[in-house]
Formats: C-alpha cells, structure tokens, sequence
C-alpha cells in the first residue's frame, strides 16, 4: 500500500490498520466467492488458506511497492490457472501464494505495460508448458514469459548453453 | 494482524482526514485508479496512487476556491469534478495568456527567454486535469524577477507565470531595443547565453532614472548621475529613503504606461529589492 513518511500518532495508525485489516477482510470475501468457481475443478481454499493467501498478498503488495485499491488481481489469477491439468488441490494454497507473488513482481517488470489479463495467460502458459512447474513461472525473465506464451515453452539461454558444453565434453 | 507486519499506511496525507470524507476520497481513489488503468489492471505502483490522490485532492481545492459555489457541501465525487471542470477553465485562460506572450515578446530577448517561452507549449499539449491536475508538465527555466510561489502547482502555477511573464514583457516593450541591449551587457555580459532576467535590470534602471530626476527611458546614467541616486538611497532616514524608491517605482509605471496593479506592485518590489542590495553595500564611515 502507500508509503507515507513522517512520524504518525497512535490515532492515524490506529485507523490505518482498521483500514489495512478492512481491504484484507474484502479480499477474503472475495476468495470464498470465488471458491464456488474453483470447486468445479476441485480446487478449494479453507478458512486458513484464504487467510494464509489474502496475507501472502499483502505481503507481496508491499514488497512490490504496489496497492489495489479496488478488486484484486487474486481472482483472476484463480480462474486463470484452476482449470489446468497440473494444479492438485494437496499443493493449491502454496501453489496459488507463489503465483501472486510472481504476478506482482512481472508487473512491475513489465512496466505496467501488461494488462492484468496479459500476464496471466502468459503465467499459465509456462506452468502448462513446463507440466506444472511453479519454479518455472517464477524463476524465469519477463521476456522469456512473455516468448514462451507467444511461441511455446523455449529453453533458457543459460540452459541451452550448458546442454552444449555437456554434449561438447561428452564428445 | 500483527503490527510489524503491517507495512500497509493510509493513501490519505496526514493532516486532511479531518477535511475529507475518508470513505467518498477512497472509493473516489478507487475509481479513479481504475479509469488511469482502463480496467486493465487491479494495481498499480504506490507512487502512482498518490499521484493520482495527490490530483484528486488538488482538484477539491480548486473546487473550494472557484467562484462557482454550487457544488459546495456535495459529495466528495462531485466537488472533484467541478474541480476538474475548474481546472480545465483555468487551463483555457492560461492558453490565452501564452498566446498573448507569443505574441507580445519584448524588444530584447534571450536564449532562454526563446526557448522557455518555446517549451511552455508543452504545458498545454501534456496537462491532464482528470487524472494530474497538480502536475506542470513542462520545462520552466526562464527565470522571472518575481518568482511564483511554491505553494502554487498546475494550472495555478503556469497562470500565475504568464502572468508575470507578461507583466515583465509590457515593461520591457515600453523600452528602446538599444538601450535595452548596452544595459544588459553592462548588468550581464553575455545575457544572451546565460539564464538571466531580463526585466530587472531595466527595472532598477528606470528606478535609478527616477531617483536621479532623470527620464525613466533613458536608462544608462552618468556616474554623477548614479552616485546622486545612490546618495538618496544611502541617507541616514532610512524610511524616507525607501519611500523614495517607492515613489520612484511609481513614476516608472506611470512613465512606461504601466497602469495596473499588479504591475506597479510588480515594480515596487523590484525598487524595494534594489533598496535593500544597495543599503547593504554602504560604505561603512556612511552607518
């Protein structure tokens, strides 16, 4: 959320945690709302996990130096990935945390120059490309995302390259 | 929620809750943010929120101070927009006082005279009073005998800039382009390249010419004419000196035409200015 500088009074930070804790509460509603879409796929969050990924948010948020001062971005990420083969309901909650994160960081990567929608879908892409791997998505560049949703799953240079220094010594 | 976790703080500057309805400037934030983005993205960077509150908040108190009291006392939505509509207004006078300064330059200009007055354009290409009205969106280096205020940004400040610009360029006009130029490369040098101004030298010559009894157009003194004017300014009766200067200033603006108030009291501060700089230079056997 936004950085204000200065000493502040016990008042003005007592009404800005009621105010933190009244969006965290939103997000949370949202996430049951959105559960219902989720439970078709056999994805669900409970109570702890709702509470778990709405914090995880926050976090992120702050890490990123970014607000959302209206919906979130949570559940388009939700519907964006709960119907690929790859997410198991055993790894969803941490699964689900670990792409928030990753969301925000490639919007400030990309500049805000991605929609929302954009990102998303280049997101999955790579988790479906590489067979549902979360380390993929978050451990790559912005541009090789944004490659592989344009042209499939592509080695990374670093990779390429130490697949040919293993075939050179082999040969 | 753990208080050492939080690193969540209001969007809304201290010191102006107690102006504003919290929840009307959120939910007003909230949509705003939402049309800066098209709908295209639920976050957005916490340095462009508060730059987008920073706009809300600078349109509400255009709102307060527009002659148009309609919409005082209505919800915090509507005052923004009759803030917005305000600052638009705003934006149309000052288009007409810059095509005024374009087409008013005085006889005697410098580079960075041509190229400010050049680079203004840019202001009226790039303000957007919807999302950043407090924003002045373009390079202001020329610089003014007066400045504007700080307190002042957007629209408020490019007006108040045309206003002096304009000011200073009725005055100068008023003077013969030769004069103009010996005394700058007496007061300056090269004026030309360097970001000088050009009105207070020819300011506090016309206010010598007074002081010495001499026509305020005439602008370069002789020494004895400049040290009679000095002596003026240097007597023992310190009040009676800088109402000297005053009356000076007075008789410039009558001489040159310059009838306003604004510019006359334009005028009596650059007096007062040089009233005061050469107080100071007195020699010390005159104290």
């Amino acid at each position: 959320m936004l950085c204000r500088k200065g000493r502040r009074s016990y008042m003005e930070d007592k009404k800005e945690v009621a105010l933190a804790e009244r969006w965290e509460a939103r997000l949370q509603a949202e996430l049951r709302a959105v559960n219902e879409r989720s439970a078709r796929f056999g994805l669900m969050l409970n109570e702890q996990g709702v509470t778990n990924v709405a914090a995880r948010r926050r976090a992120a948020l702050a890490e990123t130096g970014r607000v959302e001062l209206g919906g979130s971005a949570v559940p388009a990420i939700i519907d964006g990935f709960c119907d690929s083969p790859y997410l198991q309901q055993d790894e969803y909650e941490e699964t689900l945390s670990a792409l928030v994160e990753a969301f925000y960081y490639y919007k400030n990567e990309s500049g805000d120059r991605l929609t929302d929608g954009e990102l998303i879908c280049a997101m999955r892409e790579r988790y479906d490309a590489s067979g549902g791997s979360v380390e993929a998505v978050i451990g790559t560049t912005l541009d090789a995302l944004c490659r592989a949703a344009k042209h499939g799953l592509q080695e990374e240079p670093e990779q390429e390259e130490a697949a040919k220094e293993e075939t050179d010594g082999e040969s | 929620m753990e208080k050492a976790d939080l690193t969540v703080v209001s969007p809304i500057p201290s010191g102006r809750l107690g102006e504003e309805h919290e929840e009307e400037l959120l939910a007003l934030l909230a949509e705003r943010t939402g049309r800066y983005t098209m709908g295209d993205s639920t976050s957005v960077r916490a340095e462009t929120a508060v730059r987008l509150l920073n706009g809300i908040l600078f349109c509400l108190e255009l709102e307060k101070r527009s002659a148009d009291a309609s919409t005082r006392g209505a919800p915090t939505r509507e005052r923004f927009f009759a803030g917005v509509r305000e600052a638009q207004r705003l934006q149309r006078r000052a288009a007409l006082l810059y095509a005024q300064a374009k087409r008013w330059e005085p006889p005697v200009v410098n580079l960075a005279y041509s190229e400010t007055l050049d680079a203004l354009a840019e202001f009226f290409r790039r303000y957007d009073p919807d999302f950043f009205a407090q924003d002045i969106p373009c390079a202001i280096d020329y610089p003014l005998c007066q400045p504007v205020s700080e307190r002042l940004a957007g629209v408020e400040y490019m007006l108040d800039y045309l206003r002096r610009w304009l000011t200073e360029s009725a005055f100068l006009r008023a003077l013969d382009a030769g004069l103009l130029r010996a005394l700058y490369e007496g007061y300056y040098g090269d004026y030309n390249d360097l970001l000088v101004n050009l009105y207070l030298p020819a300011a506090e010559a016309a206010t010598l010419c007074a002081l010495a009894d001499q026509p305020v157009r005439k602008l370069l003194l002789s020494t004895t004419e400049r040290e009679n004017a000095a002596r003026l300014i240097w007597s023992e009766d310190g009040i009676a000196a800088q109402s000297a200067v005053l009356t000076a200033a007075r008789r410039v603006c009558e001489e040159l035409g310059q009838g306003g108030g604004f510019a006359r009291s334009y005028a009596e501060q650059a007096a007062l200015d040089l009233f005061v700089r050469l107080r100071a230079r007195r020699e010390p056997a005159n104290r």
